[in-house]
């Protein structure tokens, strides 16, 4: 066997097959099976209890950072958390942080409230967008009036039955942040310091690990990370949603994904073995 | 297949972007161009419909607050920042980001130092030892925490103990780094999977 | 007294003001502190505008500097841009109307497909580069395929007890090293801060070339 000849070909291998297999490490799982289970780590457990602890007519301050692009991470954990705070007769009083995430978060947030009969004004208000975490974090802890006087549909905040009493952050039983972006961290660093009650966040995969020592530190008291964190959730809130869906696809590709690191290793070290052996 | 235009178009657009897997391709090119005009345009009206113009009209409604003539005072300054994305410094775009760097820097001074430096310090400085589980775990993590820290400190060449102390400061930092990645990789093959989810549920109904 | 010291002044004041709002619980500085915030975020919704003029500017550049067929390309970036504004100041902006479609039946699909070739960029990346050349480049790697096989469910039917590893890679040596990354960075962050305030560091069209 040509052995020289069946490393170089493994090792230069057309991109479009590597392509090509990670799309079939997707599709198949897709197509083979539905829901899966999972096994709840204690941060996502955390969240959930914190948010169970509540009881009904206390109101959370929502807080969304999001683009189209870490929407498939972010939703599924929105809709879960709309979905278990809407059950429990929670109030929500949200903003966004994000240009692009403003419309995706407000149209979220309707269509769970109109399946649980919740009303804008009474149950649950949307602010609006602004830049700038760090002032609109500050800000807020002062009251919501000064940088938001109206809301995107018109209303003034003090005409809102839900909005009119709000004088700062003693008036929410917890602070929620999703993010994809900086802002998470930003609810962490400026939040905290004016804030007593929890601090819960909803993270996109990527930036899980980092918000661990904020974890062990108690400034955030529960985390909700990228995909696997979004099914756990799911799983405790009792639904069957898009995260519970695509885990085993995910699991797959990973596999797959470790497969390819360890063949294009092996194919490295048998070219290095290959070019000693004849000297 | 689904035919209803709501899920026509967003497949027809998804798989012009896949495209581009394959080869370069002129389709590919004109939809990331308009993508990039719309989303300019996109993040522009929300900016003015659901940020500013609130903000102002309470201004505007209020004017008698002292505090919204400060408030105007800023929309003026701030228009300063337009000058100089047009390529223009002027005076007006000068104390626009000078006022916008000395509030955000003095308003980073002391919750940087509660939140990043004093309580991750104080965390650290916990009872570690080896007889148990939440010992050994401190141990690592003050290991990992003032080796790390080392890597850094660029002061002075390392040498000697100091530059095996550096060496596993590199090494926990990679640690990190790998976690992060496994984690990135993750998050986008979430993408990835709501992408097929949508072509083979939403669009041709071959699961539901 | 020169520009330069005038714009140094004014910097300082406003450093020092919003410093001490996290200090003084009393009226004033309850005011001032408002006033400042405000201040801020009106700022940054004109920096945000003002990003996107620059983009609009880079691109009549482009379409200027362009010949021919070419220039299809820049003039696509106006179409879309136009599109954009047309809908979204003529008629409302809420869930159903003509703004709101266009992003949903076309800006929302292409960034969210945009993003997801990453996936595929990486996996590649992953296969032709990622290789057990050094200890540091190891020790990436194995913490890497550690977290990419212990946080999914499949990952334990393959190498059992692995999510508990990867559990405590997580939640003890990954907490040790960012907790090194944060702290240095709120010291490069207060340093920073500190030099803007008191004049030393500043944006570079405030200084005389």
């Amino acid at each position: 066997m040509d052995y020289p000849a069946l490393v170089a070909s493994i090792s230069g291998i057309d991109r479009r097959v590597i392509y090509l297999v990670i799309a079939l490490s997707i599709m198949v799982p897709l197509l083979l099976a539905s829901y899966a289970r999972v096994e709840p780590e204690i941060e996502t457990v955390s969240f959930y209890e914190r948010i169970q602890d509540l009881s009904e007519g206390d109101i959370i301050l929502l807080s969304v950072d999001y683009m189209p692009g870490s929407a498939s991470e972010l939703e599924p954990m929105i809709t879960a958390f709309l979905k278990q705070v809407f059950s429990k007769h929670i109030k929500i009083v949200a903003l966004s942080l994000n240009a692009q995430g403003t419309g995706l978060l407000e149209s979220s947030i309707e269509n769970v409230a109109a399946e649980y009969g919740k009303n804008y004004g009474d149950d649950w208000v949307f602010l609006g967008y602004r830049p700038s975490s760090p002032a609109v974090i500050i800000s807020l802890s002062g009251s919501p009036h000064s940088l938001f006087p109206e809301d995107p549909r018109g209303n003034e905040l003090s005409d809102l039955p839900l909005t009119t009493d709000l004088n700062g952050f003693e008036d929410f039983n917890a602070i929620v942040a999703i993010a994809s972006g900086a802002s998470a961290q930003d609810w962490v660093i400026y939040g905290y310091e004016r804030y007593t009650g929890p601090i819960l966040v909803g993270l996109s995969g990527g930036i899980g690990p980092a918000f661990q020592s904020f974890y062990d530190t108690h400034h955030v008291k529960g985390i909700i990370a990228g995909l696997q964190g979004a099914a756990e959730y799911e799983q405790l809130v009792g639904i069957r949603g898009e995260a519970l869906r695509a885990v085993f696809a995910q699991s797959v590709a990973h596999l797959v994904f470790v497969g390819l690191i360890v063949v294009g290793n092996l194919s490295f070290l048998a070219a290095l073995w290959i070019e000693r052996a004849m000297g | 297949m689904s035919l209803e235009p709501g899920v026509l178009i967003p497949a027809i657009v998804t798989l012009i972007v896949f495209s581009i897997l394959y080869k370069d391709n002129p389709l590919f090119r004109v939809a990331e161009r308009l993508g990039v005009g719309m989303a300019a345009g996109y993040a522009l009206i929300l900016i003015l419909r659901t940020g500013i113009l609130p903000r102002l009209s309470g201004a505007v409604h209020n004017i008698a607050d002292p505090a919204n003539y400060l408030l105007l005072i800023s929309v003026v300054l701030g228009a300063g920042f337009i000058f100089s994305s047009i390529g223009k410094p002027k005076t007006l775009s000068r104390y626009a980001i000078a006022s916008a760097a000395a509030i955000g820097a003095g308003l980073a001074i002391p919750y940087l130092t509660q939140t990043l430096v004093l309580a991750q310090m104080k965390a650290t400085m916990v009872p570690v030892g080896l007889s148990t589980k939440a010992g050994f775990n401190a141990l690592v993590i003050a290991f990992c925490v003032l080796t790390g820290m080392s890597y850094f400190s660029f002061s002075k060449e390392p040498k000697g103990m100091r530059a095996l102390i550096s060496d596993m400061g590199l090494y926990t930092l990679m640690i990190a780094f790998g976690t992060t990645f496994g984690h990135f990789a993750m998050s986008r093959i979430t993408l990835l999977i709501n992408r097929f989810l949508f072509l083979i549920r939403d669009f041709l109904h071959i699961i539901t | 007294m020169n520009r330069d010291n005038r714009l140094r002044i004014m910097v300082l004041i406003l450093g020092l003001l919003a410093i001490l709002q996290f200090f003084i619980p009393h009226n004033t500085g309850r005011w001032i502190n408002r006033f400042l915030l405000d201040w801020l975020v009106i700022l940054e919704f004109f920096a945000l505008i003002a990003g996107i003029v620059a983009l609009v500017r880079g691109q009549l550049i482009s379409l200027r500097k362009t010949q021919g067929n070419a220039r299809i390309y820049p003039g696509l970036f106006f179409v879309g841009l136009a599109i954009m504004i047309v809908t979204g100041l003529v008629g409302p902006i809420a869930e159903g109307s003509l703004f709101d479609t266009c992003f949903r039946w076309f800006l929302q699909p292409l960034q969210s497909t945009l993003f997801s070739l990453l996936a595929f960029y990486m996996a590649y990346a992953a296969f032709r580069s990622f290789r057990l050349k050094s200890a540091p480049a190891t020790i990436l790697l194995l913490s890497a395929v550690i977290m990419l096989m212990g946080r999914m469910p499949l990952g334990e039917r393959v190498i059992p007890n692995i999510s508990l590893f990867a559990n405590w890679i997580v939640r003890v040596p990954n907490v040790g090293s960012t907790r090194g990354l944060w702290i240095g960075i709120g010291l490069a962050g207060i340093a920073t801060a500190m030099r803007v305030i008191i004049g030393i560091e500043g944006p570079a069209s405030w200084r005389r070339r």
